[in-house]
């Protein structure tokens, strides 16, 4: 950034604008820059529905007083939705899990979005994720079967673990998704832990 | 002793940390025999179809190929030597490596690799994965590490007068790294702590032990055990600097189970 900023030619606005989009997620100061030159290229109209985006986004998302997902409306549409199964409840880590669950069609449930996993390495105790709510939630409601739909990796398992071991005495079916090899690839290049799992978890043809 | 890394390196680490990074990579850290600690990318890992599928996952003991870059490195190719596969099936086991791997991660710097850190890290793991690793296992690992990362206590005579201390009772400084007799306790520049005889002689006892099955089968008192424990426990805050929050994390599991 120093050789940019050295050009005085380069009005203060922009560079304003480069330091804001390089603190976006995956957008290094290159990228910032051509976005930058792209937004001044562009038409006024363009540039104001993605400034009016961004702002509708801060102002009218809120979390789902219910499920903790991300949302216009309290309750989100899923949890008001009267279709929805009410008596299965599946805990994701982020909102963006959801979105792809949805994707599928198959689970017709309730969510919980955790919002993180437990992972103390990287400081983050069972205490800092949302974990409370799902536990008064489970308590107050006739659940039949909760789903922990973490990522397949340690700090998902100790959060799944970690779970289980809260609700282990209430008579609720606790499950997870399968593991397996996903569609599309070859078994001789499956890891031997996802292959093991698929071994054992095998299903009747 | 630092290892200059040529363009492209091989070296076995064990996996102690990850984060998400771009789009589908992570930035992998791990701690190599070779180089010590190292921060290294593994491009298109959070893709299912990624080559490396579950072999970086933490807790594992690997064999990687790295390229050398600018700023992080790359890895190219992982082979798993162990995966720890009790450790992930038990939360018990699995907050004991957690708490395991925040003390190793935290001991170390980046590129400056400590004599033995791997082998007793590995050590360790191996350990807990086998259910073997009581609390008095927990608490000689951690006299291990603390004396091979260059703070081992002194704990057999005087750190002022360097004579033999009495059999009673005795006084610990934490910014001293010893214990002061009697006669010297005001050349302290610190607040003592009070540690029992008997706890002193456990500890004593763990320090020169090279051989755990010993220490497996050891009885010692409940209220010794948990004397020594917030002894270590807080020697080592005191070193790092910082709270360990998955030592937290195991307290919060024994009172679930």
């Amino acid at each position: 950034m120093n050789e940019f900023n050295n050009l005085n030619t380069v009005p203060e606005v922009i560079l304003k604008l480069v330091q804001e989009f390089s603190k976006l997620p995956g957008i290094g100061k290159k990228t910032a820059q051509r976005l930058t030159y792209y937004l001044v290229r562009t038409n006024t109209e363009d540039a104001k529905s993605l400034a009016e985006s961004i702002m509708s986004v801060k102002n009218n998302i809120i979390l789902c007083s219910e499920c903790l997902n991300i949302t216009e409306i309290d309750p989100c549409n899923i949890c008001n939705n009267p279709q929805r199964d009410k008596s299965r409840i599946c805990v994701v880590e982020e909102a963006l899990d959801v979105l792809a669950l949805e994707r599928t069609g198959i689970y017709k449930g309730l969510y919980h979005v955790l919002h993180g996993v437990i992972s103390p390495v990287n400081g983050i105790g069972p205490e800092d994720i949302k974990l409370n709510k799902l536990i008064e939630r489970i308590n107050s409601g006739n659940f039949i079967e909760i789903i922990l739909a973490m990522n397949p990796n340690l700090e998902g398992e100790a959060t799944s673990m970690y779970i289980n071991q809260l609700v282990i005495d209430k008579s609720i079916n606790i499950t997870r998704p399968a593991r397996g090899i996903s569609i599309g690839s070859d078994i001789e290049y499956a890891d031997e832990v996802t292959l093991g799992q698929a071994i054992s978890g095998r299903q009747k043809f | 002793m630092f290892r200059e890394r040529s363009r492209i390196y091989k070296t076995e680490a064990i996996i102690l940390k990850q984060i998400p990074f771009l789009e589908k990579d992570r930035i992998i850290t791990v701690y190599s025999q070779e180089y010590g600690k190292l921060r290294l990318v593994a491009k298109g890992i959070r893709s299912p179809k990624s080559k490396f599928g579950g072999s970086l996952e933490t807790l594992n003991s690997v064999s990687l190929s790295i390229i050398k870059r600018t700023n992080l490195d790359l890895i190219t190719e992982v082979y798993t030597n162990i995966t720890y596969v009790n450790l992930r099936n038990d939360l018990h086991l699995l907050s004991k490596s957690m708490y395991w791997i925040e003390l190793i991660d935290s001991f170390t710097v980046q590129n400056q690799p400590i004599e033995n850190m791997f082998l007793l890290t590995e050590f360790a793991l191996d350990l807990i994965n086998s259910r073997q690793c009581n609390d008095l296992c927990l608490r000689y690992l951690e006299l291990k590490l603390i004396t091979i990362s260059g703070y081992s206590p002194e704990i057999f005579e005087c750190t002022h007068c360097r004579n033999k201390l009495e059999p009673s009772d005795h006084l610990f400084s934490f910014s001293d790294g010893g214990i002061f007799c009697d006669k010297c306790i005001k050349h302290s520049n610190s607040s003592l702590i009070k540690i029992s005889f008997n706890s002193m002689k456990i500890l004593r006892m763990l320090y020169r032990e090279k051989h755990i099955n010993k220490i497996q089968n050891i009885h010692v008192d409940k209220i010794i055990k948990l004397e020594i424990e917030n002894f270590l426990i807080n020697y080592l805050r005191y070193i790092l600097e910082k709270d360990i929050k998955s030592y937290k994390f195991i307290k919060k599991i024994s009172k679930l189970l």
